[in-house]
């Protein structure tokens, strides 16, 4: 018997058991109850939509005007793709040296130079949109497209 | 009939390239083999270095954008080297010298394998002139990004990937002669004795999986000439198929001389030569298994998932009974030789193997992955692998092969046994102390390949810096007696007009 | 005894210690996967990053935030809770791999984000309100260090 080979299998017997018990800590510590029970993900709905969703969902995006582009973009440049019946949560930046006017559908709203506003427009309602930015020497046209069966909001940039 | 006995003309090119051979190639299997495991030797201090240096600039927490390239250059050097020619390097050269040493198989084809081995080094430098900072994986579609190269530009690297791919065909090449003419030359008959059996299977691994790497190489290379559409996820699967089995390549062919020289230095027979060989079949099935446990923050279905966390701890209990093995043959024998260096290298190496095995096992937990995933605790986890069963064991193995070939002609005097028995116990205990130090700060949420982080975790790079840098000391005090070794062995030579055989 | 316990470790020692692994295998895989199937472990919920495994239907009250990664940034860079509000990010990137790493008091979170394929992760925001920063933790070039986020928890 020698000391070295104890070592060893000590090492190896303490070292499974403790690292057992960090797993098991870990598990447990970040461990949280799901808000409900929900079906597994195993198969069902592999490649399926989001489907019908009744709540308030809000789709976040940020449109940021500077030195005559919005998000980097010359117009038609930003696509907003959003879910059916959903709220668009729609922040302007203005860091232009005048003010914006934003247009969509009926309503306008207007963003002072060098500061942001939130526009919500709650529960859209299928079909394209056409976003109007304009001020001074800039015309600017964002689209937003509401789809059923949408399974997220998306935002396109194109170059 | 040889080329000799056919051309007879004195200035005949074919004789006097056969003279260039015959004086520059190695033409036997020993010095083959150390040819490949002194050039792995070699690969190991340029990278060993370039980490030294990115370790001083990861001293600032507040590095900007500026320095950067320099950081990432310093990175995928680091990592190129180790995983796409020293990994294979060491692994052929072990490969060579068990199946010589253990069962007197012999390599022929010399040339061939020498022409090999030096385009093998030429395709590592030109990737490395093109020094693309992706580190060590081309994470797809990264790789294809043309801006982010050092010095070419352009489609220009497209000389990168095609580098490495060189490297990887020459590297399947030599594996695959090597088990060829391993098994050709064998002149004894029943079990293959159990070194070469670990060393040479691995070795035959490079040839299985270094095609998958060549093709996602090959596949790069005509993204960027020929615009031809990489999918990065099949991409990345494709180049973990590779990337997977090749952190094994080593440590294996490593652990087919645990299983034959700790008993030795114990004194007693192998606790269970059984499992030894039957853990192979597990080492070899499950290595291809499990490769996907590198993608687990990639959308991948849960069957996956929970095939992987399976598979991936399965192999870990393999690996378990596998040190237990070897813990009862210390345990059970009546003394354990730590006096020969090569001992106490196998038993540093087996320790350490140990040691960065067990806190892995939180990594392929579905659940738990995310907190280490990515972070310095991985970093912490394979570098201790890399730094004990991969650079410990071969040093082990290296030694002998020294020892071997030089020993009788420049055997070791007792101060350079004392620098390397010194260099052995620093490099271990102070490489342990990085290990610890990063999977600590991994856990708690150190991101890696991050020049700026967060200030609080200054202290833990500071002391993987410091200690790494005591690593470096510890293998200058390995590396020096070699050297001298291999000097003495070539003056004596030189002196006693001895013809090398 | 001695020699009994030495001749019984020879011949079961082995077996019985694989048979230990074996046990601690299965309870630690089969714990892993029913937190992750069952979407109780904050650090992998439902099998994300995959749609799949996005709650059906999302609790009410949840938050969903696109967000755009490209090199180097996110755009969005602020998502801003309630207190234990539900969030769903879909993350989507312009160029190369990202990465997406939050820790949360009650776990990690942590996805890659590949191009060509949105990526999932839904978490609740922390009951405590702050600042809580997530960094890229998939290397994607020189300003990988730079690219982080901030939720505000208000």
């Amino acid at each position: 018997m020698t000391k070295a080979g104890l070592a060893v299998l000590l090492i190896i017997f303490l070292g499974t058991a403790v690292m057992a018990a960090f797993i098991s800590y870990n598990l447990i510590a970040t461990s949280s109850p799901p808000f409900r029970a929900y079906p597994s993900p195993f198969s069902k709905y592999v490649g399926q939509p989001l489907g019908e969703v009744q709540v308030n969902q809000t789709a976040l995006a940020s449109l940021v005007v500077s030195q005559g582009k919005v998000n980097g973009t010359t117009n038609n440049g930003v696509i907003l793709y959003i879910p059916f019946n959903w709220t668009l949560n729609l922040t302007v930046y203005n860091k232009e040296s005048f003010n914006l006017t934003v247009i969509m559908g009926d309503a306008s709203y207007t963003v002072p130079t060098n500061s942001s506003m939130l526009i919500s427009i709650p529960h859209l309602s299928e079909g394209n949109y056409t976003l109007l930015i304009s001020g001074e020497d800039l015309t600017y046209q964002a689209n937003v497209s509401v789809i059923k069966d949408l399974l997220s909001p998306y935002v396109y940039i194109g170059e | 009939m040889s080329i000799k006995d056919s051309i007879r003309l004195p200035w005949s090119p074919a004789i006097k390239l056969q003279q260039l051979t015959g004086k520059y190639f190695s033409q036997t299997t020993l010095g083959t083999s150390i040819l490949f495991t002194a050039a792995g030797l070699v690969w190991l201090a340029v990278m060993g270095l370039a980490a030294l240096f990115f370790r001083l600039i990861l001293l600032n927490p507040y590095n900007t954008e500026a320095i950067a390239p320099i950081y990432y250059s310093l990175l995928t050097l680091h990592g190129y080297v180790a995983m796409y020619i020293l990994v294979p390097f060491l692994t052929i050269g072990i490969g060579m010298y068990a199946m010589y040493k253990e069962e007197g198989m012999e390599l022929t084809h010399f040339n061939l394998v020498n022409v090999l081995f030096w385009l093998a080094n030429l395709g590592m430098v030109i990737a490395l002139a093109g020094g693309p900072m992706t580190s060590w994986y081309i994470t797809p579609p990264l790789g294809l990004l043309q801006t982010t190269f050092n010095f070419y530009s352009g489609p220009a690297i497209a000389l990168t990937y095609i580098g490495l791919f060189i490297t990887e065909a020459c590297i399947t090449a030599v594996a695959g002669i090597t088990v060829f003419d391993g098994i050709r030359t064998r002149r004894n008959k029943g079990k293959l004795s159990i070194f070469p059996t670990y060393a040479l299977t691995f070795t035959a691994m490079i040839v299985f999986t270094t095609p998958f790497l060549m093709a996602t190489l090959m596949w790069y290379t005509l993204g960027i000439l020929a615009h031809v559409y990489v999918n990065p996820t099949v991409a990345f699967l494709l180049f973990w198929m590779w990337g997977h089995p090749v952190v094994y390549f080593v440590p294996f062919a490593v652990f087919g001389a645990l299983y034959a020289y700790i008993p030795k230095f114990a004194g007693r027979k192998l606790f269970s030569e059984k499992w030894a060989r039957w853990n192979l079949f597990l080492l070899f099935v499950f290595t291809m298994l499990v490769w996907a446990h590198h993608m687990l923050v990639w959308p991948l279905p849960v069957w996956i998932r929970g095939f992987v966390n399976a598979s991936t701890l399965l192999l870990a209990a393999g690996s378990g009974v596998t040190v237990l093995n070897l813990g009862l043959t210390i345990f059970l024998a009546k003394r354990y030789d730590f006096s020969d260096i090569r001992g106490l290298a196998y038993f540093l190496a087996l320790l350490g193997f140990i040691i960065a095995g067990i806190p892995a096992l939180i990594l392929p937990e579905n659940a738990l992955n995310p907190i280490v995933h990515n972070t310095y605790y991985v970093v912490g986890h394979f570098h201790l692998m890399i730094w004990t069963i991969i650079i410990l064991g071969s040093m082990g193995i290296i030694i002998d092969q020294f020892l071997n070939a030089f020993g009788r002609i420049a055997p070791l005097s007792n101060l350079s046994l004392k620098s390397i028995r010194a260099g052995l116990l620093l490099w271990f205990g102070s490489f342990l102390v990085v290990g610890f130090a990063m999977m600590a700060a991994g856990y708690q949420g150190l991101i890696r390949r991050e020049i700026a982080y967060p200030v609080e975790f200054l202290p833990y790079m500071q002391t993987m810096t410091i200690f790494a840098w005591l690593g470096g000391i510890g293998f200058v005090l390995m590396a020096v007696p070699a050297f001298s070794m291999v000097t003495r062995w070539l003056v004596m030579k030189y002196y006693s007009g001895e013809v090398e055989q | 005894m001695g020699m009994g316990a030495a001749s019984w470790i020879k011949k079961h020692g082995e077996l019985t210690w694989f048979l230990v692994l074996l046990v601690l295998v299965g309870i630690f895989a089969t714990w892993s996967l029913e937190e992750v199937v069952s979407g109780t472990s904050t650090n992998y919920r439902f099998g994300l990053p995959l749609a799949s495994g996005v709650p059906r239907p999302l609790p009410n009250g949840t938050l969903v935030v696109n967000i755009t990664a490209y090199q180097w940034g996110y755009t969005p860079d602020v998502i801003v809770a309630k207190p234990g509000q539900p969030v769903l990010v879909v993350l989507h990137s312009r160029d190369v791999v990202h990465g997406f790493l939050l820790k949360l008091p009650s776990g990690t979170v942590n996805v890659d984000i590949v191009p060509g394929t949105l990526s999932y992760v839904f978490f609740y925001a922390p009951n405590t309100p702050g600042n809580y920063t997530w960094r890229c933790s998939e290397y994607c070039g020189i300003g990988h260090s730079f690219m982080n986020g901030t939720v505000e928890v208000i």
